[in-house]
């Protein structure tokens, strides 16, 4: 197997749009690699072109430049296809179809025979929690329900690589944890997992990677671990005896939040905190410190923090690059 | 194991079976023909009778013909887009291609499949009547099947590049055009007129004759129709079919998903 699952560089999509049929740059020279047999999330707000770059990736929509590969070959090559799940952002389905037999038509179409496909229908309707629903219409299934016959249906060639558009969106908190868990079992097996999400909790979770995308072009990429640094991003401070004065005299200005919990003021403070000022002004107003919790940087800190156009992030493992 | 093409034409055949407006076409049909045995009774020849169940029945299949190609050709992909139900389809390894044909072959199975009930019924209802219009019938309902065909792959191709609507008008104006092309060559003729002799050669060739499908009048007088002219017209509706689906499919290649 390649070292790298999916190869980006340099995609340029734009779409026309309007009476005047203008054109808007959705893509402006994409750039990165995807390592085989991790979980990577693409990571942006809305609208940066993260469906976009999947779409091409699995031969829905064509790039105006720059080139894309999966597992090797280029993805106008119809027969990568084969060895590659796709999970659209909020799947449709032929309502006319059950459950069962939507598996069974999306066997046929992956040219699988038919006895693999019923082998693998039922386990992975039971794995997705659909064993139940396996012959209702699909037109009576409900929008979580169709999220998750679209992953059932992603896993049923037993792709090498899984490519998820917003695998969480529309699912309930058990449906979420559910999708956490396949990917970290098909990751376990060697499988690639490149997902998009905004959901930036889960992504943390479950990937080892990530790629964030702003404005069309990748402002960072690289191990989660890389990203978010090993730093600390802020304190939870809690104080008895003193009020929010004594935050203030810590970090002059820097006072993220506090509030008052009974006999305790709690707040949040910078992270280049110096925990003896804290502890000094503290005892200065009267008070103690009975608690001082430092907190990692979160990506959805992150996030927040650079809007999107976070820059940073290592490289290793070809885990791809910044782009220019 | 089933290539692309037959799973995609056997869940079209499924989709397009349950489509409540072809129920309603398919019941018009039926009621045509059976309004064709009011005609036959205000006419005091036995004779004529029959010939008149023929003639109203087959135009009754052929105008509805035209009606089911024009309306369910036209939006076939149209309704794949906007419902996006071919996302899941199109990134497995199916070449849009191999989708237009699917889509396309389901289609006429319906359409073929609704004009051999038709066929059964109207022997049925022609042996209520004492007739027996046998070979000739089949053949008429076999050449309206082929220009069915012909017509929806028009329509196909009409709807990969504009709206469903526009489609259906143009897939009626090829009907019409399509059963007018012989009267361009007869005209020409008729007059010797050199000057229009290429315009109008160009004309005849640039749109499928529909004329070469209708056996109607055989039908109508019992006269036999060679298979041989019904293997070429088999031929000739191949070609247009194909030419019409290739068009089809490049333009969907090109298509922008949303």
């Amino acid at each position: 197997m390649s070292e790298v699952a999916v190869r980006v560089d340099g995609l340029r999509k734009s779409y026309r749009s309007g009476f005047w049929r203008r054109r808007s740059e959705t893509l402006r020279g994409v750039s990165f690699s995807v390592p085989a047999g991790r979980a990577v999330g693409y990571l942006g707000a809305n609208g940066v072109g993260k469906t976009t770059t999947l779409k091409i990736l699995v031969g829905l929509l064509e790039a105006d430049g720059g080139t894309a590969e999966v597992l090797g070959m280029p993805v106008h090559d119809p027969a990568c296809r084969r060895r590659v799940g796709f999970l659209p952002e909020n799947p449709y389905f032929y309502e006319h179809l059950t459950a069962r037999e939507a598996m069974r038509f999306y066997g046929g179409l992956s040219r699988m025979e038919d006895r693999a496909v019923e082998a693998r229908t039922l386990p992975l309707l039971e794995k997705v929690g659909l064993a139940a629903a396996a012959d209702r219409r699909l037109g009576e299934f409900s929008k979580g329900m169709r999220q998750r016959l679209g992953v059932a249906q992603a896993l049923l060639h037993d792709p090498e690589l899984l490519i998820l558009d917003e695998p969480m969106s529309g699912l309930d908190p058990f449906g979420r944890l559910l999708v956490k868990d396949l990917i970290l079992e098909e990751r376990a097996k060697g499988k690639t997992i490149f997902f998009s999400s905004h959901i930036l909790g889960d992504v943390e979770e479950v990937c080892d990677f990530a790629v964030i995308i702003a404005d069309g072009r990748v402002t960072a990429s690289g191990t989660v671990q890389g990203l978010l640094g090993a730093g600390v991003a802020e304190y939870e401070v809690a104080v008895r005896g003193a009020g929010p004065a004594a935050f203030e005299a810590a970090a002059p200005g820097r006072v993220r939040f506090f509030r008052q919990d009974g006999e305790l003021t709690r707040g949040r403070l910078p992270g280049d905190l110096d925990p003896a000022a804290l502890h000094a002004s503290v005892a200065a107003a009267g008070g103690v410190v009975v608690e001082l919790v430092p907190r990692r940087e979160s990506l959805e800190d992150l996030f927040v923090r650079t809007g999107g156009t976070a820059t940073g992030g290592d490289a290793g493992a070809g885990a791809g690059r910044k782009s220019p | 194991m089933k290539g692309p093409v037959l799973v995609v034409a056997g869940n079209t055949y499924r989709e397009v079976g349950r489509d409540r407006m072809l129920h309603l076409l398919g019941a018009l049909v039926v009621g045509f023909v059976l309004f064709s045995w009011v005609l036959g009774w205000l006419n005091p020849e036995e004779a004529d009778q029959v010939r008149h169940l023929v003639d109203f029945g087959l135009a009754g299949v052929n105008l509805f013909g035209l009606l089911m190609a024009a309306l369910l050709g036209s939006s076939l992909l149209r309704r794949e887009m906007e419902r996006r139900t071919l996302y899941t389809v199109l990134c497995r390894e199916v070449t849009r291609t191999e989708f237009v044909l699917g889509k396309y072959l389901g289609l006429v199975g319906v359409f073929a499949t609704g004009l051999a009930l038709v066929a059964v019924l109207m022997v049925l209802y022609f042996a209520i009547f004492g007739a027996a219009p046998g070979w000739p019938l089949v053949a008429a309902i076999y050449g309206n099947l082929l220009e069915i065909a012909v017509l929806t792959a028009a329509s196909v191709l009409l709807g990969s590049f504009t709206t469903p609507a526009l489609s259906a008008i143009g897939t009626v104006a090829l009907w019409l055009v399509g059963h007018n092309t012989e009267t361009l060559l007869e005209y020409l003729q008729m007059t010797g007129k050199e000057a229009l002799e290429i315009p109008f050669q160009t004309l005849y060739y640039a749109f499928p004759n529909l004329s070469d499908f209708n056996y109607r009048l055989a039908a109508s007088f019992e006269l036999p129709v060679p298979p041989s002219v019904l293997a070429f017209a088999t031929v000739y509706a191949v070609l247009w079919v194909g030419l019409f689906l290739g068009a089809a499919s490049l333009f969907f290649r090109r298509r922008e998903l949303p």
